[in-house]
């Protein structure tokens, strides 16, 4: 290592020019006292949001929501066959129109006493 | 494409598949989606009846005219006058495209014909139907068919819906090409490949007879449904129809598109590994990779009550082959299946191996690959392997 002598008044200067590129222990002390507040501050708001998340949880009424979505789900399903019944009808609907409509094409075919081929409609797929 | 459809007089709501398996119609309407509108009449046809066969018993109008060979195909398989005929039969393509869903068995499909397009099937909702099975992720399929990097056609259906009992699903297994047919002339199609294995085509699995079944109508090249296909000049192609889900499974995991393999339906991020598929597919895996069983479930879960309960199983012969295989077997809930069966390796290695005919099937311009495939990758039947496939069940 090496010593270089230094001149006092260089010294002062250098070392004043350090301090001022600190914080005072005054302003520490307030800094500290700042943060202090700020913790208390958030200790109570804590506090409150707590409360208010256990009001929320007791208020809720569990045994009649349950209830409620059993039913609902009750519902839905009950629905949901019900339409399944209503599908199933529409197709027997059509094929009893489509029955009628083929034997009130060979009535009127049978009354001419020509029947065609081709005349009757049975019923089959379409696509498009 | 919208499809509507009427029951003739002496059709019921509840019908038959060709599985002989009782089918109930929910409605008479669905839609495929991604397919064009110019499709050959006979494609158009062969979809719908894909659809409505269950249902149909002894005519069918179409609202085009057909060709005199697809007519004479429906009336020999099916006793069923169908019209009106009077269109040119559409000449056979020179693609073979996969049927892609993503599973085990249409991946190695898929690994043996490396440069064939995929078709894959998406479910979509009925605008009729309330959707009680959202739990099918169907999106999550879609998405990882995406990701193979193959060249792949996208097509949407609510068809599924259009069979309310035992659920929603094809109305017959055949339903699953509807779109690939319509994009047959698109694609230039010759061929359509399935991922069905040995023992869907062979074995009578699934629901089917659970026997020898060398006339299987639904998927021998000779049966009713092979020769509907051949007459749109799309063969059924059967690529690992000789080989076991021991084997399509190997391939699959070896395979280039292994990081896309999805056998699960309900899973999103990977297989939920809680449904029955899940368990039955791990029972093969562990067998294959020689490792215990990796299950969370137990011998409690709904899944595992189906293997407490006495034979015959579904996919008999993989049961065997994974009791036969897995270490430590005896302590998981498949325990109770062990007293059913005396599997051991040397009984069930003949699952190991490809059954001769199923590559024979295959139309000589695809045959070759196949068997060439086969010959690297997997190996034949010895006589004594290939009696075990000749007496299964019987």
């Amino acid at each position: 290592m090496m010593r270089v002598l230094v001149p006092v008044r260089l010294r002062k200067a250098v070392r004043t020019w350090f301090d001022s590129r600190y914080i005072s222990i005054a302003d520490h002390r307030q800094d500290i006292r700042d943060a202090l507040w700020e913790v208390r501050t958030l200790r109570r708001e804590m506090a409150t949001l707590q409360s208010e998340v256990e009001r929320l949880r007791t208020a809720r009424p569990q045994v009649a929501d349950k209830a409620k979505i059993d039913d609902a789900r009750r519902l839905a399903q009950e629905t949901a066959k019900a339409l399944d019944g209503v599908l199933q009808n529409e197709v027997l609907v059509w094929q009893a129109i489509d029955d009628l409509r083929s034997r009130h094409h060979a009535a009127t075919a049978g009354a001419a006493a020509a029947p065609t081929a081709g005349a009757a409609e049975p019923a089959g797929t379409e696509g498009q | 494409m919208e499809l509507s459809f009427r029951l003739d007089p002496e059709d019921e709501i509840t019908g038959k598949a060709s599985d002989d398996y009782p089918v109930k119609l929910a409605t008479n309407s669905c839609s495929i989606g991604g397919t064009p509108a110019d499709a050959h009449p006979d494609l158009f046809a062969l979809a719908a009846w894909t659809i409505v066969a269950p249902w149909t018993r002894k005519q069918i109008t179409f609202d085009r005219a057909i060709s005199p060979g697809l007519a004479q195909a429906l009336h020999d398989g099916w006793g069923i006058e169908a019209g009106p005929v009077g269109a040119e039969p559409r000449p056979a393509g020179s693609t073979l495209a996969i049927s892609y869903s993503g599973g085990a068995d249409s991946v190695a499909a898929a690994t043996m014909y490396a440069e064939a397009p995929f078709v894959h099937f998406r479910r979509v909702a009925h605008p009729r139907i309330p959707n009680r099975w959202t739990h099918y992720r169907s999106d999550v399929l879609a998405e990882l068919a995406a990701q193979t990097g193959r060249e792949l056609a996208m097509v949407t259906s609510d068809l599924e819906f259009t069979l309310a009992e035992p659920r929603p699903g094809y109305p017959e297994h055949h339903a699953v090409a509807a779109g690939a047919l319509l994009l047959a002339d698109r694609l230039n199609l010759g061929a359509l490949g399935f991922g069905y294995e040995l023992g869907s085509r062979w074995l009578g699995g699934d629901r089917y007879l659970g026997h020898f079944t060398p006339d299987n109508r639904m998927w021998a090249a000779h049966g009713a449904w092979g020769r509907l296909f051949a007459a749109v000049g799309v063969h059924i192609v059967l690529p690992v129809g000789g080989v076991s889900e021991a084997v399509t499974m190997r391939l699959a995991l070896e395979s280039g598109l292994k990081d896309q393999v999805r056998w699960c339906l309900r899973g999103t991020d990977g297989p939920c590994r809680v449904c029955g598929k899940c368990l039955y597919k791990e029972l093969i895996q562990a067998a294959v990779e020689r490792r215990p069983l990796d299950t969370p479930l137990t011998a409690k879960s709904k899944p595992a009550q189906k293997w407490l309960e006495r034979p015959p199983y579904g996919g008999q012969e993989m049961v065997e082959y994974g009791l036969a295989r897995i270490p430590d077997i005896e302590h998981t809930l498949f325990a109770k299946a062990l007293d059913y069966f005396d599997a051991t390796e040397e009984s069930t290695s003949w699952l190991d191996h490809c059954y001769p005919p199923a590559i024979d099937e295959i139309p000589p311009r695809w045959r070759d690959q196949a068997n060439a495939f086969i010959t690297a990758n997997v190996g034949y039947m010895t006589p004594d392997e290939i009696r075990r496939v000749e007496t299964w069940g019987l």
